[in-house]
């Protein structure tokens, strides 16, 4: 009958354990698939606007500002071939955060057609602090929002921070960058 | 007694199993994120590559910081670090990335000892290069031919790998990205 008990006791405990550890990596597992999905969805955008960067026309960029300036949106036109020897272009498109700016967006500059790609930009660059002036980052740019560009030349310099609110209160965020060159 | 004894066994076996999965769920998503940052880095270096003029490339991306276009030891050279990568353990400098072009060392037949403490030479772009992991040798300047000449000033393609090696959470591991530089613009700049 003791053993009895004490097996009991044994299978109590362990079963306890048990439910609290599923428990753990149930919350770990949601933060992590968040953490996932974010990162996936910042990957997917900066992707997007480097492709749009890739065969934009470098003259037609604007703004184009050169370290420590930044822009958080751009316009530009596509090199869409050729036509009786001249060059035909696309018609200018912007891409870059809306007014709220928490939503990146592509769209055409006359508003005909605009397309959201995702609305969880943070206020400000990972490990930026807003509004003291200074390089937190150390990535030469000062108190830059969520999607910042900057420009050398050709290349054009995306940056994107993204950033979510779980239900459990806690905060996550995602830094993703990269270069290119325009191609044409 | 025997049922209980056989539901503890199952439970641990369970438990076990899952906590495995759980390891290598966290293990593949280190390994993930480290291959994407040395994707991005080597996608970020060739851009790098491709924003400058073809003719300054081999002289701001080898291995001598002689012949850099704006003074010794300015020009960002053939080796980088890359953020969020830990250096292997038999590199001192504290880089990961390297840029591979098809060099060759050239002894130069002046005795003059250079600024930098190396031996006296020189290194140059050469069509008669043995690279493989670069299709080494082939024609560089539109010729046709493959000679031994230097070709840094006037190729119109360059060869170009990119290799990341680093000491990653679960061992070495690298990354490695190729592609071909070329001058599209050959009527100003030939």
């Amino acid at each position: 009958m003791i053993e009895m008990l004490l097996v009991l006791a044994l299978v109590g405990v362990i079963t306890t354990k048990l439910a609290m550890v599923l428990q753990q990596a149930s919350e770990v597992h949601r933060t992590e698939s968040s953490g996932i999905a974010l990162q996936d969805q910042a990957n997917r955008v900066i992707d997007q606007i480097a492709w749009k960067v890739l065969s934009a026309r470098r003259e037609s960029l604007t703004p184009a500002p050169e370290a420590p300036d930044y822009a958080v949106r751009l316009r530009y036109q596509v090199h869409m071939g050729f036509e009786d020897g001249e060059v035909v272009m696309g018609d200018p498109e912007v891409i870059g955060l809306t007014d709220t700016g928490e939503q990146v967006y592509w769209g055409l500059e006359d508003n005909s057609r605009t397309v959201v790609w995702c609305n969880t930009v943070a206020n400000y660059l990972m490990n930026e602090i807003g509004g003291d002036d200074l390089d937190n980052n150390e990535n030469s740019l000062f108190d830059e929002a969520g999607l910042a560009f900057d420009v050398d030349r050709d290349l054009v310099r995306i940056q994107l921070t993204l950033r979510r609110l779980l239900s459990s209160g806690e905060v996550i965020t995602f830094h993703e960058e990269t270069a290119v060159t325009c191609r044409n | 007694m025997l049922e209980l004894m056989i539901v503890i066994a199952i439970l641990v076996v369970a438990v076990s199993m899952f906590s495995q999965i759980v390891t290598s769920t966290a293990q593949m998503r280190s390994v993930s994120r480290e291959r994407s940052l040395a994707a991005e880095a080597a996608r970020n270096v060739l851009e790098r590559m491709r924003n400058e003029p073809l003719s300054d490339v081999f002289d701001l991306f080898n291995a001598s910081p002689e012949d850099d276009p704006d003074g010794l030891g300015t020009a960002p050279g053939h080796r980088f670090p890359v953020r969020g990568l830990r250096p292997l353990e038999s590199v001192d400098d504290g880089s990961v990335g390297e840029i591979v072009m098809p060099a060759l060392w050239v002894a130069l037949e002046r005795k003059t000892k250079s600024s930098a403490g190396t031996a006296d030479g020189l290194w140059t772009l050469r069509e008669d290069s043995l690279d493989e992991s670069l299709d080494m040798p082939r024609d560089l300047n539109g010729d046709n031919m493959i000679d031994a000449l230097d070709h840094r000033y006037d190729a119109l393609s360059i060869p170009v790998l990119v290799r990341i090696a680093w000491q990653g959470r679960y061992g070495a591991r690298s990354l490695e990205m190729r592609t071909v530089l070329t001058d599209f613009d050959l009527g100003d700049t030939r």
